[in-house]
């Protein structure tokens, strides 16, 4: 074994050591560090199972206008012609009563109960592809549309689905924001029981630069502990973050059934790898800053 | 091996320790230096080890100007170095094995030669019946006696001990100043503080007095 490797492998065990020396005092500051890391883990999931969610509904900006019972079919006409024309749509398909029945019976749970109506109550209809989806041009359509004689109702119903994608995009955005801000609370964390390290081991960092140790020497043991610190917190994080989504997802699946399933996403084992490296990195930065500016102080 | 050169140490409170010492230690000298309390021999001793600096003058170990030596060249010259200290300096968290393997330690030995260095190390100050004990149930001797089993488990060239005798009995005493005469006849350079300048000239060292902060002629 070289001198650097074995250099690093004493500060590791070393490391160790006072962990272990001081049990009770790792796993609480090992559990307060993974309660940061666990919050905007579990956001990330939550957001990104909405995001994916969001994804699958319709937001095609298409605009369905119903026409009143006793318009006939040349009002029908008449409307699309007009509107083919009109600013902000793209086309124009009329969808008359008998047409919209037919289809409807093809929807295989209605087609006995259809069967059983004498009449067909379905209106002429007219379905609008739009050009963009700025809330003030829709709303201005919207109200140009039900001012026309033979309209009865206008649905816009992708805009739900439109504001439930937003919503999903501005919630990732917050949750990236939770995460760095916990992110820099887990580096004052580990900073601050370096800072303790530091503090309670002063009489042996003394004696050790006095014989000839480096800064290197005495930070290495520190570093490590932080890393490991922030290695175990970003585990249990993950642990409590799995735990938890496996927890809600039943439920969940259950409650949004009739509305298609929604499937919650739950990190997998590279990401929950990945959570513990970075929380790890993160321990070994909060201690590096740490000795940078206490073990001055021990000089 | 070692000179000083007109060094001058003013303390942060104003006091003077030292006025302008000059002294030449060559390898393989035996040096003692004595003085009352206050005279700036433990002064002297720490501007030696780097652990302070001269407020005027030059200090050099091995060629090296001390004063001029950053935190890793400092660190290098004290590896370099076996220091004894007045008040021990020993880690009371490790076992007597463990703290006097820590300078193999900060040099990166491997494990396997610290363990025997560490024993032989112990064997020549006696105490290599206690090496897995607690420094705390040493004696004041044997505590001394484990500081300079630290002080040489390196080999280093120049040991550098303030007060090794400090508090002790006569018949300990002449048992640790025997310990540096015996390093000293293997070729180690030591510089020792002392009170006691007859039981030193007595060993064979060359005794130098300070007084107030200059050498006595």
């Amino acid at each position: 074994m070289n001198r650097w490797l074995r250099a690093h492998v004493v500060a590791a065990r070393r490391a160790l050591q006072r962990l272990r020396d001081d049990a009770w005092g790792t796993c609480l500051s090992v559990v307060v560090i993974a309660g940061a890391i666990t919050l905007p883990l579990l956001l990330v999931s939550l957001v990104e199972s909405a995001r994916q969610a969001a994804s699958r509904l319709a937001t095609d900006p298409v605009a369905n206008v119903y026409l009143k019972a006793g318009a006939d079919e040349a009002a029908g006409r008449a409307l699309e012609k007009l509107l083919r024309g009109q600013p902000g749509v793209a086309t124009v398909r009329f969808v008359s009563r008998e047409q919209a029945l037919l289809d409807l019976r093809k929807v295989g749970h209605l087609s006995e109960l259809l069967a059983a109506l004498d009449t067909n109550p379905l209106p002429h209809a007219l379905v609008l592809r739009l050009e963009n989806r700025e809330p003030s041009e829709l709303a201005a359509l919207k109200g140009f549309l039900a001012s026309q004689p033979a309209v009865e109702d206008v649905s816009m119903d992708f805009e739900w689905a439109e504001r439930i994608r937003r919503a999903s995009v501005l919630l990732q955005s917050l949750a990236w924001a939770v995460s760095a801000a916990l992110g820099v609370a887990v580096l004052f964390v580990i900073g601050n029981t370096t800072r303790l390290q530091i503090l309670s081991q002063r009489d042996e960092i003394q004696v050790c630069r006095l014989i000839g140790a480096s800064q290197a020497y005495v930070r290495r043991p520190l570093l490590y502990h932080g890393a490991i610190q922030g290695t175990l917190a970003g585990l249990l994080a993950g642990g409590i973050t799995l735990a938890v989504m496996r927890s809600i997802a039943a439920e969940v699946r259950q409650l949004t059934a009739s509305y298609g399933g929604f499937e919650m996403i739950q990190p997998d084992l590279p990401a929950l790898i990945a959570v513990s490296a970075l929380a790890g990195i993160m321990g070994w930065l909060g201690a590096w800053v740490s000795a940078a500016r206490h073990l001055r102080a021990t000089d | 091996m070692i000179e000083l050169r007109a060094v001058h140490k003013r303390h942060a409170n104003g006091f003077e320790a030292l006025r302008g010492v000059s002294l030449k230690v060559a390898k393989g000298d035996l040096v003692a230096v004595t003085g009352r309390s206050g005279a700036g021999k433990s002064t002297l001793l720490r501007l030696m080890a780097g652990i302070e600096r001269a407020t005027q003058g030059d200090v050099l170990v091995n060629g090296q100007n001390v004063g001029r030596l950053r935190e890793a060249g400092l660190a290098a010259l004290r590896r370099n170095l076996g220091l004894v200290f007045q008040d021990h300096k020993i880690l009371f968290s490790r076992s007597v094995g463990e703290n006097v393997a820590l300078p193999l330690e900060i040099a990166g030995v491997p494990r396997s030669e610290t363990a025997s260095r560490v024993r032989a190390a112990l064997d020549k100050v006696g105490l290599l019946d206690r090496e897995r004990a607690a420094p705390v149930t040493l004696s004041g001797g044997e505590q001394q006696r484990l500081c300079i089993a630290r002080a040489i488990v390196h080999r280093p060239a120049i040991v550098i001990a303030d007060e090794p005798t400090g508090g002790l009995d006569a018949e300990y005493a002449a048992a640790i100043g025997g310990l540096f005469r015996s390093f000293n006849q293997v070729g180690v350079t030591i510089v020792v503080s002392t009170h006691n300048a007859q039981e030193m000239a007595a060993l064979g060292c060359r005794v130098v007095t300070l007084d107030q902060g200059r050498l006595c002629p």
